[in-house]
């Protein structure tokens, strides 16, 4: 390649990376604005871990100890007693570390009743490592702020604005659902 | 009990003065670069224009203290424009890097991050000018006065209109290579006294690559003396009526544009302070002032060094007058916009050279600048030797 074959590749490769710097400005920017704007976590997402109640206020939990027997770091304490009135058991106890907590949500894959569920809550970073660990209060008030949860049993709920609890429509469901909804309806049309 | 307590400032939520980024205004910035430029404007009218003018028309300037009061202020003026120039210059290198990376840039203070660069100023002012235990106090010292004023000498040359100038000197474009070759000693010394490793090896880099580009520099600048058959640079900016120097002096211009941006050690020739190589070279273990003298320099020479390059070879302060009488001071106002125009159309040439291209690595560096650009330099200066023969046989 002679010298000015060389200088003339080198020319245009300059003016290419040029051009395609003068794009880039009219393309809008990335950037997330955090505090300002919060963004939308999608409904299935494994950011937090909440007891849900029935809507009449009494514990989904049967306290069946399955939670705290799959928990690989072994944050859930459970204490139960005999129900009084009737048969099963009822809590007395219900603790999480959410500081050793590994997030891996073995503990709502385990659960029977749908109990503990993922909840999209994510800003509950504290400065004090003692804050994390949860009691069963506050894990009921998490699920009574939460709007909508996740559990592999019923799959997405949602709470109403007048406080009920009901199955969240299927396109809000993960992807499976959802896809296979699709497919049938493309099925039956086609 | 229930809830987790928050701490008393996770509910305090950084400032956003001026800007929502829900809703974006992108003409809040534009009025913000246009008062920019204005206040640009004005300073240089001031330094330039309007404080000699008045000197002179009162007569002042024949006795000592007239003469001493003014040479104060014009120091005064030249500094606060320097100041000015960095402070527009830093904000728009940001926010343009930002636009081209596809990020916002600074946006927190003032509307849309335009006073980014003053709460920076004003946090160097309040930091500690620390020195390490085993630095060479005196050159350490000395080196960021001698950047800063290497690069504030060389505004007292520049011609800014018809006239405005703050010194003709009839050696104008020795004092130019002069002036600006004495930067790369406060970069090297100031690289070498601060015995840090990073330092010293941005020094030698900054030593190898200013004195190699200041040889090309050199003979691009003799280029367009020997042309235009005068060594001041007013003359120079005369003999460009008709046809601007980029024309005939292509070659030497092209040298000066390759060697202008090593001279600033702007990004494709940033070696000297490679922040991912060496922490920040030659400036690592410089902090407060030391440092924003450094940093000053750096804004002030990315604004002369374009406008060097506009009086020499895209005719100065050349354009329509609309009928005024040249040597006026309406004229002179005039002028100096379209030569404020002209360099920032060559800042921003420059902002986008550095926002495109890679680093070169350091035998890449040399290899251009003796293989590459000096021969081209001297072709430029035979170029020009040939051309002025021939006006003169014409």
């Amino acid at each position: 390649m002679s010298l000015f074959a060389e200088v003339w590749e080198a020319v245009k490769a300059v003016g290419a990376g040029l051009g395609a710097v003068n794009k880039r400005i009219s393309e809008p920017a990335v950037t997330e604005f955090y505090p300002y704007k919060k963004p939308e976590i999608p409904p299935v997402s494994v950011q937090f871990l909440a007891l849900i109640q029935n809507e009449d206020g009494t514990d989904r939990c049967v306290a069946c100890l399955q939670c705290e027997r799959v928990c690989p770091s072994q944050v859930i304490t459970i204490e139960r007693k005999r129900n009084p009135e009737g048969k099963g058991f009822v809590l007395e106890r219900f603790d999480l570390d959410f500081a050793n907590c590994m997030h891996c949500a073995n503990c709502v894959e385990a659960c029977p009743v749908s109990a503990i569920v993922t909840v999209g809550a994510f800003e509950h970073a504290v400065y004090d490592i003692n804050l994390l660990k949860a009691d069963k209060a506050m894990l009921d008030h998490i699920g009574h702020e939460a709007k909508t949860w996740y559990s592999p049993k019923f799959g997405v709920e949602i709470r109403t604005p007048d406080g009920r609890i009901e199955k969240a429509p299927p396109e809000m469901q993960p992807g499976g659902l959802a896809e296979l909804l699709a497919e049938g309806e493309g099925g039956e049309a086609s | 009990m229930s809830r987790m307590p928050l701490p008393a400032d996770r509910l305090v939520q950084p400032r956003l003065v001026g800007y929502d980024p829900t809703h974006p205004r992108p003409w809040l910035e534009r009025i913000a670069y246009t008062l920019f430029f204005s206040a640009l404007w004005v300073m240089v009218i001031l330094a330039y224009g309007a404080v000699p003018a008045l000197f002179r028309h009162y007569g002042w300037l024949s006795t000592t203290a007239g003469f001493l009061i003014y040479a104060a202020v014009e120091a005064v003026l030249a500094f606060l424009l320097a100041a000015v120039v960095a402070l527009i210059l830093i904000v728009v290198l940001r926010k343009y890097l930002g636009k081209v990376q596809e990020r916002v840039g600074p946006m927190h203070y003032g509307p849309a991050g335009v006073f980014q660069t003053v709460f920076d100023a004003l946090k160097l002012l309040g930091k500690e000018d620390f020195a390490p235990k085993r630095v060479d106090w005196l050159i350490f010292r000395l080196a960021p006065a001698i950047v800063f004023v290497s690069a504030f000498l060389l505004m007292v040359a520049l011609p800014v209109a018809g006239g405005w100038v703050m010194a003709d000197l009839n050696v104008g474009l020795l004092y130019i290579v002069a002036v600006s070759t004495l930067g790369a000693y406060g970069v090297v010394l100031g690289g070498l006294s601060q015995g840090n490793k990073w330092g010293l090896l941005g020094g030698f880099r900054a030593g190898a690559q200013l004195v190699s580009y200041e040889v090309p520099l050199a003979l691009a600048l003799l280029s367009v003396g020997v042309y235009s058959g005068s060594l001041r640079l007013s003359d120079v900016v005369e003999h460009q009526y008709g046809l601007w120097h980029v024309v005939p002096l292509f070659l030497s211009f092209l040298v000066y544009l390759v060697a202008s941006i090593a001279e600033l050690k702007a990004t494709p020739f940033d070696l000297p302070e490679a922040e991912s190589e060496l922490v920040a070279g030659y400036n690592t273990e410089y902090s407060g002032m030391s440092f924003a003298f450094f940093f000053l320099a750096e804004f002030v020479e990315l604004f002369l060094l374009p406008g060097f390059m506009v009086v020499l070879f895209f005719g100065g302060w050349h354009g329509p007058l609309f009928g005024l009488e040249p040597g006026s001071f309406a004229a002179g106002v005039l002028q100096s916009l379209y030569f404020l125009v002209k360099v920032a159309v060559w800042v921003w040439i420059f902002l986008w050279i550095r926002a495109t291209l890679p680093r070169f690595r350091d035998d890449q560096l040399m290899d251009l600048a003796w293989k590459g650009l000096l021969p081209l330099a001297l072709v430029g200066l035979l170029v020009a030797a040939f051309l002025r023969m021939f006006l003169e046989v014409l």
